[in-house]
């Protein structure tokens, strides 16, 4: 009797870890589907609300980014509708909705800047802002795994083409691996940012009493590249850099 | 008391602990030491380094905090008649007579803006919510020493084309510094308030003869362009820089190096912090005469030429033709607004953004200003294009001129089949060039993302680092595994000795198992003795079993089995030919096939 009971509190919880991530993913889709319903009903405050609280429950997902920006857009709120505009590029990097959304909020501020600084190694590894660090995975595991299969038939096969094959998976692998790593260290350690106020003085140090070297208006994206108390350091695409207050930037 | 060797020994091993101790307590110490602040310590004091100055001066302006070396920056007085550069800080840490000090320097550089006696308010530093404050100071700033500027080794001059300019009518002025002596770090500081700027070529580097004296001038050109009329100062212009003092030592070098740097051997001398203060000027701006002034005239000030032309002459009904219109001259051309023509009835018309290309030069703004027309005709036959004005004012002649484009013929035939309208359209003309662009008429944010597909999570957070590792090791494992197999394998189909060897065991053990103990004794030993030599055979990789026990040692040897080992595996054989042609055995035969696996054990766990 006993045996049987455990079995069934087994089954039960194998059942609720395998049922749990699709009830979850249901609600969080009925959630989408209403924000949706009440965007086209120009109900964008109350649309906001409930993307929010999706993105707030873990979703992450570059169309609920792209939305939340549209609605952001509508409310008037251009900063944060370019910083989700961002968020939705980083995990859509070739959504043409996205960029063309992206560049005409960019074109509404005052600045018309996108200061981001851009990576410096994607002089060289170009195609790293093409793909999501998902896609990078997923290319190098395949490559990873390719390699070693080569490797493998090697073992049967001493010849020059499977000795040729081996060589270039390698190139490949590695080239692979190293984008992935600075794609994931571009996600992780790279803070972009969006100015809140109308207009602010970028100082040349962390103090309101030092000279200020230029000013930057709302919705202007730039790096963020340290911070120092209640400070960020930030940085423009042409090299610029200077202190602001960390309340004057969203990111 | 004598002093033995164990004894010194002892103390000298003390001195040693005792100096380490110190050596690595000591920087600790300090450590831990710089680091505090005693807030009832703490000390705020500002200093200059002088009180009386001139407009062609700075002053240095320092804040001490004493007590710590962590103190946030300080908060500045308003200094509205000076400009502040911030030159760093420095931390100093002292213990003297065990009494520890530190403090925090920082520094600023003031440059007056004008003269007067002036008093720099209390600057305040908050550490741990207690705001310091210093003592105000008070400083005297009066007008620089009157020096000849010829008889100067270096000045700085404003110079302006106009000073009767009108309002819009471009001028240039000119920062133009003179020196013979070699200089480094040049900064300027230039404002124009009540113009509208634009940067012109330069700067520009010259020799110029002054009175007699070679110069070497350096020019920075600015082009203005007055916003009122009426009076306007430009303000003195600052101009820093070091200057290179070569009488103590190094090599004297040639002011004209335009770099000031001549060869890595003049980099010797000190540097002397020096600043220019140019003359303010007075402007007399004049308004735009009200006498001829044309109805649709639109700030234009310069010398300008008006053109126009279409892309398509022949055309069907509700086909597009481009129309440019291009304004260029010397001028504020970019500040041009070119009112809308009188298009009449003949046309449906959009207009794209005009585009200004400017062509800048040393002394003068000048460029052209693009309009774009898409025209879709909306009758047929020979129409006219209007004539589109344009009304300037010319600083020269000092008066209003009214030029336009000539009027152009359009051809429009009727369509041939589809003559609705086509209000936006691309095509391309009877040359073949690239074709009308799309006229954009309006501008808007693409719609939400709603298809259910595309809302599946994507976060990458899920699996961890250790996961991610995993699955990128696993397919090394596998291959690590699978090559171990596969060399085995293939040794064992290929290496006989080593084939030989690895089954040579279980081969043995088999073959001593299948023997019965009720058999005959002799007939038990010649099989054991055929089991033995064919298992060190095997492992030996030996042919035949005929091994004799001379050979059976020598192989062994060689193998690197224990002499014990070798003299058991003798004797066992030895006893095994023995009983084979005894009459009797004397030995069970259980004992025997005991003694055969307990050797094949060994020889086994050796091998």
């Amino acid at each position: 009797m006993t045996n049987r009971y455990l079995h069934f509190k087994v089954f039960v919880v194998w059942v609720g870890i395998i049922l749990l991530p699709a009830t979850t993913w249901s609600q969080d889709s009925t959630g989408i589907s209403q924000a949706n319903r009440l965007y086209n009903q120009n109900q964008f405050r109350e649309a906001a609300e409930i993307y929010e609280r999706v993105i707030a429950g873990g979703m992450e997902n570059g169309h609920l980014y792209y939305n939340l920006g549209n609605t952001y857009f509508r409310m008037g709120n251009l900063p944060r509708a370019i910083l989700n505009y961002v968020k939705a590029q980083n995990l859509l990097p070739r959504n043409e909705d996205v960029e063309a959304n992206l560049e005409y909020a960019v074109r509404q501020t005052v600045d018309q800047m996108d200061g981001r600084k851009p990576y410096a190694l994607e002089a060289i590894f170009f195609w790293i802002g093409d793909l999501n660090l998902n896609e990078h995975r997923i290319i190098l595991f395949g490559i990873n795994l390719a390699f070693w299969i080569a490797m493998a038939v090697r073992l049967h096969h001493q010849t020059p083409a499977t000795y040729t094959a081996r060589n270039i998976l390698l190139a490949f692998l590695v080239l692979a691996l190293v984008s992935t790593g600075f794609r994931w260290h571009q996600d992780t350690h790279q803070s972009i940012g969006v100015i809140l106020p109308q207009q602010i003085d970028v100082y040349s140090g962390w103090s309101p009493t030092t000279v200020v070297l230029f000013q930057l208006h709302q919705g202007t994206l730039v790096s963020i590249s340290q911070e120092k108390e209640n400070w960020y350091e930030i940085e423009l695409s042409d090299q610029k850099k200077g202190w602001t207050l960390k309340s004057n930037i969203a990111g | 008391m004598i002093k033995t060797g164990k004894s010194r020994s002892l103390r000298s091993r003390q001195a040693f602990a005792y100096t380490t101790g110190v050596f690595l307590w000591l920087p600790a110490f300090l450590i831990l030491a710089m680091g505090t602040a005693w807030p009832a310590d703490i000390q705020v004091t500002a200093s200059v380094d002088k009180q009386e100055l001139t407009l062609e001066d700075s002053v240095n302006f320092s804040i001490v905090v004493e007590g710590t070396q962590s103190a946030p920056p300080p908060e500045l007085p308003l200094l509205d008649s000076f400009k502040v550069r911030n030159r760093g800080s420095s931390s100093s840490f002292q213990i003297i007579n065990g009494d520890r000090s530190s403090s925090t320097t920082y520094n600023f550089t003031l440059l007056p803006k004008e003269t007067g006696t002036f008093t720099i308010g209390p600057a305040t530093v908050n550490i741990g919510g207690k705001k310091h404050r210093t003592a105000p100071i008070t400083l005297v700033v009066k007008e620089a020493t009157a020096v000849s500027d010829t008889s100067r080794e270096i000045f700085a001059e404003m110079v302006v084309s106009n000073k009767k300019p009108y309002v819009q009518e471009q001028i240039t002025a000119t920062l133009r510094i003179y020196r013979r002596v070699e200089i480094r770090n040049l900064k300027t500081d230039i404002e124009f308030p009540g113009f509208r700027e634009e940067a012109l070529e330069g700067p520009v580097q010259n020799t110029r003869i002054i009175n007699g004296l070679r110069y070497l001038s350096y020019e920075i050109p600015t082009a203005l362009f007055p916003l009122r009329p009426g009076k306007v100062d430009i303000p003195a212009s600052l101009v820093e820089f070091d200057q290179v003092d070569r009488s103590r030592g190094g090599r004297p070098s040639d002011p004209f190096d335009p770099f000031g740097q001549g060869s890595i051997f003049n980099n010797f001398g000190r540097l002397q912090h020096k600043i220019l203060r140019t003359k303010s000027i007075t402007l007399d701006i004049q308004s735009l005469p009200r006498k001829n002034r044309p109805e649709n005239f639109s700030n234009l000030v310069g010398d300008f030429t008006i053109s126009a032309q279409l892309s398509r002459t022949e055309v069907e009904v509700g086909d597009t033709t481009t129309l440019t219109v291009t304004v260029a001259g010397q001028g504020n051309v970019n500040d041009l607004s070119l009112p809308s023509p009188q298009w009449g009835d003949n046309f449906k018309v959009y207009q794209d953004q005009s585009e200004y290309r400017p062509t800048t030069g040393a002394r003068t703004v000048s460029g052209e200003k693009i309009y774009t027309y898409a025209l879709v005709p909306l009758k047929t036959g020979r129409l006219q294009v209007p004539a589109i004005p344009l009304n300037y004012f010319n600083p020269t002649k000092g008066d209003y001129v009214s030029i336009q484009t000539q009027a152009l013929p359009l051809s429009v035939s009727p369509g041939k089949g589809d003559s609705k309208l086509k209000i936006v359209e691309s095509g391309s003309d009877t040359t073949g060039n690239r074709g009308d662009p799309i006229q954009k008429i309006g501008e808007d944010i693409l719609p939400i993302h709603t298809g259910p597909e595309v809302f599946e999570s994507q976060n990458f957070a899920t699996g961890s680092g250790m996961l991610y590792g995993i699955g990128l090791l696993l397919p090394a494992v596998l291959f690590l595994v699978y090559s171990g197999i596969y060399k085995r394998q293939h040794r064992l189909k290929y290496d006989i000795a080593f084939s030989r060897s690895h089954g040579a065991y279980k081969q043995a053990l088999k073959k001593l198992h299948a023997l019965s103990p009720n058999s005959d004794p002799r007939e038990i030993a010649r099989e054991l003795s055929l089991i033995v030599r064919e298992y060190l055979g095997n492992i030996l990789n030996l042919q035949g079993t005929a091994i004799t026990s001379t050979e059976v040692e020598e192989k062994l040897m060689k193998g690197n089995f224990s002499v014990e080992e070798i003299q058991a595996t003798q004797k066992l054989l030895e006893k095994y030919e023995t009983l084979q042609y005894a009459p009797t055995t004397g030995n069970p035969p259980e004992e025997l096939i005991q003694d055969a696996g307990n050797l094949l054990d060994q020889l086994e766990k050796q091998s």
